[in-house]
Order: C-alpha cells, then sequence, then structure tokens
C-alpha cells in the first residue's frame, strides 16, 4: 500500500517535470522557426583563403558549443546573418567581450569571451573575414 | 483531517522543491527561444538536478517529514527518484546529443571546455552510482564501503552538475543553484556533524548481552545521563556500536523491548554479516548511541483495531516481540495471533518466552517449522495461503496485520491476504534490505 503511494508520487513527479520542460519549450518558442539557412555562402574573392583558415578557427575554438551556424552547434546564439547585421569591428568587440559586449554578457561567459583576446592576432582576422561571409 | 493534512504537505513540498528551477525558468526573464528541442533538453536537465538535489534529503532521516509514511518508503522512494533523475540528465544529453551534436564540442577533456567536461562526468558519476546501488549486492560491494562512496560521489556528481550550470551561464539564476548547493551543504552538515553531536551528548550504556536461540544475541541499553527515548512498540532505530557517532558506523535493528518499560531498550540481533557477527564481543558498560526512533510498523498507530495478526520468520520476531511484550504490559485484553515460522525448533528465538506470554494475553500461538523434529504435530513447510487460511478467524477482513520476515513470506503471505480480501490499507511490513 505504502509502495504505491511512493511509486504514485514518483511517477507525479517525474510527469510533472516532463510536462513543465516541455510547456518552458513551447513557450520559449511559440512558433516552428524557420528552417535555418543553408550553408554559409563563400565568396569567390581574394578573400577564399582567409576566410576558410577562419572557419578552421571556429572549429577549432569549439564556437559551437555556444552558437550556431546553419543550424549545426547551440542553437540559442545562432551566428546565420551575423556578417549582415554586423560591421568587422563590432564583430571583433563582441568576439572579445569588449565593448557593448562587455556590459551585455553574463559574468562567466564575459571571461570566457575575454579569454579570446589571447588569439593570436592572424587567427582572430581570419575568424572574423569568415564571420561577415554569413549573410543570411 | 490531521492524519491526511501531514502527508499531503510533505508530498507537495517534495513536488515543488523538485519543479522550483522549472517554475523559475517559466516565470522569470529567459534568453530568446533556441528551438524546441533544445529549450527542452535544457529544462530536463534543470529538472533532473533538482531532483538529485533533493536526494539527499529524503535520506537525510527527518523524523517529522518520515513519520507520516515510513522512513523505509523514503528510502524506496529515494530509489525510484534516483531513476528518474538520472533518466531527466541522461535524456537532456541525449537531445543535444542527437539535434545538436556540435555544441557538445570535443569529448577530449583536455580540449574540451571544464564545464562541458564537468556535465558529462556528473552524467557518468550519477550513472555510477546508480549501479553500484541498484546492483551493490550482485557486484559483492560490501555496505559500510559503498554508503562512504555513495555519499562522497553523489556530492562530487551534484557539485560538477552546479558548475556545469554555472559554465554554461545564460540560464543561470545564481541564487537558485546557490540555493540548492547551500541546502546540500546544510544537510551534509546536518546529518554528518548536528546530529552526531547531538547524540555524542545522549549516550546509552551496555546494561548486557545475552544469548538467544538461532544464532541470535540480545543487547540491552540503558540511557546515560538523559531520559531516553519515547518509542511505539515495533519502531526501530540505528544503533551505533564500539564507534563514534561520526563515522558510518550505524545498523538499524528493531527495539524489542516493551514501550510500557522505557527507557530501557532492546536489541535481538541475529548473526548475518560482518556487523552483526560482532555483537557477541560487546560487553557490558560499553557506549553505544542510538539514532530513533523511525518506523512505522506498530500496533499503536492502530487504536480502534479489534485485533492482531503477526506473522514472522526467524529475527522478524524482534519487532513483533516488542509489540507483544507491550500489549502484555499493558494488560491489552484484544484477540493476538501469532504465526512464527523458523527453520528449526531448536531456533525459535523467544521459544520459552512466547509461552510465557500466553497467561497475560489473549495470544494463539502457531509454529511453523521447515525442519519440523520427529513427532512434530504443529504446522510445517512454509507460510503458505492455505495454512493462513486455516489458522485465521472469520472476522479477518477487520484485523490489522504485520508481516516480518524474509521477502518470499512476506509476499506470499500478502498475496494470500489479498485473496481471501483483506484490505491491502490493512497489511503492514517494512521495506528493508534495499540496498
Amino acid at each position: 500500500m505504502r509502495e504505491r503511494l511512493a511509486r504514485g508520487v514518483a511517477f507525479l513527479a517525474a510527469a510533472l517535470l516532463v510536462l513543465l520542460a516541455l510547456a518552458f519549450a513551447r513557450v520559449q518558442n511559440p512558433a516552428p522557426r524557420a528552417p535555418g539557412a543553408g550553408a554559409a555562402a563563400v565568396p569567390a574573392d581574394m578573400r577564399r583563403v582567409l576566410v576558410e583558415a577562419g572557419r578552421a578557427v571556429y572549429q577549432a575554438q569549439g564556437c559551437a558549443r555556444c552558437h550556431s551556424i546553419a543550424g549545426s552547434g547551440n542553437p540559442r546564439y545562432p551566428l546565420d546573418g551575423v556578417g549582415a547585421r554586423r560591421e568587422a569591428a563590432d564583430i571583433r568587440r563582441w568576439i572579445m567581450g569588449a565593448g557593448e559586449a562587455e556590459g551585455r554578457l553574463p559574468a562567466g561567459v564575459r571571461r570566457a569571451k575575454q579569454a579570446y583576446r589571447k588569439l593570436p592576432r592572424r587567427d582572430l582576422d581570419a575568424l572574423i573575414a569568415f564571420l561577415e561571409t554569413l549573410r543570411n | 483531517m490531521k492524519d491526511i493534512a501531514s502527508p499531503v504537505f510533505w508530498i507537495l513540498l517534495y513536488l515543488a522543491l523538485v519543479a522550483a528551477p522549472l517554475l523559475v525558468l517559466l516565470a522569470g526573464p529567459t534568453p530568446p527561444g533556441a528551438g524546441r528541442w533544445w529549450d527542452f533538453s535544457m529544462a530536463l536537465g534543470f529538472a533532473g538536478i533538482a531532483v538529485m538535489g533533493v536526494q539527499f534529503a529524503l535520506t537525510a532521516r527527518f523524523r517529522r517529514a518520515s513519520a507520516p509514511f515510513g522512513i523505509d518508503i523514503i528510502y524506496y522512494f529515494h530509489r525510484y527518484m534516483a531513476v528518474i533523475g538520472f533518466g531527466l540528465l541522461a535524456a537532456h544529453y541525449a537531445v543535444v546529443r542527437g539535434a545538436y551534436p556540435a555544441a557538445l564540442g570535443p569529448l577530449n577533456p583536455v580540449q574540451a571546455s571544464g564545464y562541458m567536461s564537468a556535465g558529462r562526468t556528473a552524467l557518468v558519476l550519477f550513472g555510477f552510482v546508480l549501479v553500484t546501488s541498484l546492483w551493490r549486492k550482485p557486484l559483492r560491494i560490501g555496505y559500510d564501503r559503498w554508503r562512504v562512496w555513495h555519499v562522497l560521489l553523489t556530492t562530487a556528481a551534484f557539485l560538477l552538475a552546479v558548475a556545469h550550470i554555472e559554465g554554461v551561464g545564460y540560464y543561470a539564476r545564481g541564487w537558485l543553484w546557490t540555493g540548492y548547493t547551500l541546502f546540500w551543504v546544510f544537510l551534509v552538515v546536518y546529518v554528518r556533524l548536528l546530529r552526531p553531536w547531538r547524540m555524542l551528548n545522549e549516550p546509552y550504556r551496555v546494561v548486557g548481552v545475552r544469548p538467544e536461540r538461532g544464532q541470535a544475541w540480545t543487547v540491552t541499553l540503558d540511557p546515560d545521563g538523559h531520559p531516553g527515548l519515547r518509542f511505539a512498540p515495533g519502531q526501530f532505530a540505528w544503533l551505533t556500536l564500539r564507534g563514534s557517532p561520526f563515522r558510518f558506523g550505524e545498523h538499524p535493528f528493531s527495539i524489542s523491548s516493551s514501550a510500557a518499560r522505557s527507557p530501557r531498550l532492546e536489541f535481538t540481533i541475529k548473526e548475518l554479516g560482518d556487523f552483526t557477527r560482532t555483537i557477541k564481543d560487546i560487553r557490558p558498560g560499553e557506549t553505544a548511541y542510538v539514532d530513533g526512533p523511525y518506523g512505522v510498523f506498530s500496533v499503536d498507530r492502530y487504536p480502534r483495531a479489534p485485533g492482531f495478526v503477526f506473522v514472522s520468520g526467524g529475527v522478524g520476531i524482534a519487532p513483533v516481540m516488542g509489540m507483544l511484550r507491550t500489549l502484555a504490559d499493558r494488560r491489552d485484553a484484544r484477540p493476538l495471533l501469532l504465526v512464527c515460522a523458523n527453520a528449526r525448533w531448536e531456533d525459535v528465538i523467544y521459544r520459552e518466552e512466547l509461552e510465557s506470554l500466553r497467561p497475560r494475553l489473549d495470544l494463539t500461538l502457531i509454529h511453523v517449522l521447515q525442519e519440523p523434529p520427529p513427532g512434530w504435530a504443529g504446522e510445517h513447510g512454509f507460510v503458505t495461503g492455505a495454512l493462513l487460511q486455516r489458522v485465521l478467524p472469520a472476522n479477518r477482513a477487520e484485523l490489522e496485520y504485520f508481516l516480518c520476515g524474509p521477502r518470499p513470506m512476506s509476499e506470499t503471505a500478502q498475496q494470500a491476504l489479498h485473496a481471501m480480501r483483506v484490505p491491502l490499507a490493512r497489511v503492514h511490513f517494512e521495506l528493508f534490505d534495499m540496498v
């Protein structure tokens, strides 16, 4: 009898938690999102090599832990279209947690981003060149 | 009304504690949606760690919170919730793994960021603890060693999981997780320091250790400089012998002495494992510590019952004896039936005392022996439905039943009683031996 009560409360707790999790997912995402844009276009210009190097930096630094491109990676902060929204200098400040970003990022994230100030200049430039190609 | 209000209050409090992080997430400001699967996965992770955060409270032996249910059932619930909590955490990982593999980053801890490795390690540790707890006996892990590692590993896993949440950063409500962590720390301090300290100030003295039939020993304790504890007959306590209460050295045993003759306590303990084998070496004058009483296995919970039936197997007679002695001391006139199962006639614990209780109680005593001596005219074999059918009185559906013995005996008796239309709510037993 008492085990029935215990099992009942356990299943009730599990059901309540899963329902709340579903509710949270729904409240956060009222309408299904448009499918992500296709793979980032790589302009066939002189910057092509730099952009490819930047893509490698993006992968090596594990940017996808917190960001996504075309649906690949952490969808919380998608980078799709970032090249259209922000200037190169602005992107640089956001990568390094400086300027406007410094005030708007949570403390832990700011610390993580400020660690990128130690990136070699060449890598940082390549990364920014790559991000600038993300225009849709 | 009060009887129902109290359990409902504790159940609601539990549900509120495990749901709190999700309710806070739902109510509070959150970053914009990142896709249903992603947000679902994050919420599952919070739900799982909230369940884990409250697990320690379930086993902290809060007498007031456990009293309405019986502490054995709280441990049983702890076990269920461990599986559910781990399931939620595993689902959190699985959804991200399936839908957003790139977000996980590298597995190699040298390349991975610290908080991602912390999350992975926490999941593995929780899984390890779950397996070593559910299958402790088949894995041949000693109880005392298991207990120490259980606390250490779950604490480490919980702290790593909180570090993972803080590291991800975006959803963290700093105060919320600090709160859960402080709650955990408070419980550790309470269970490991405050309560042992209180026990240290209320020691007991061993008055005697006497042999019983069936390789069992009865330890008698008197409180030393304090009034002792008040208990209901049939309850049990955690007993520490030859050790400080600050060590993980206590074991649960039924109180077999009369509740009407407190403060003296007696525990009858059968030699079964490493700890119980040392009981016979205890000497009068040694110090002991008692944490209790616990449990709902007591005739005192059913003051209006017209009569009681006890079914005991082997040393399972100990709490039943506590109830019989108490009823005798109170001159209780209600009809009692004891079905007392043992392997051999020579091993029947309290054999002589049970006889001597007969004139003081309206007691029908039925011995059931697996290996009866030559010429035995009584019941033999196991406790079966047919046997109960034969010996139970006509008003069987109105009586309260107390089962204490090996699990197969207890389960057979339950099924038989159910088949005889005895309401399940009248059949009582402790769930022990779970890990």
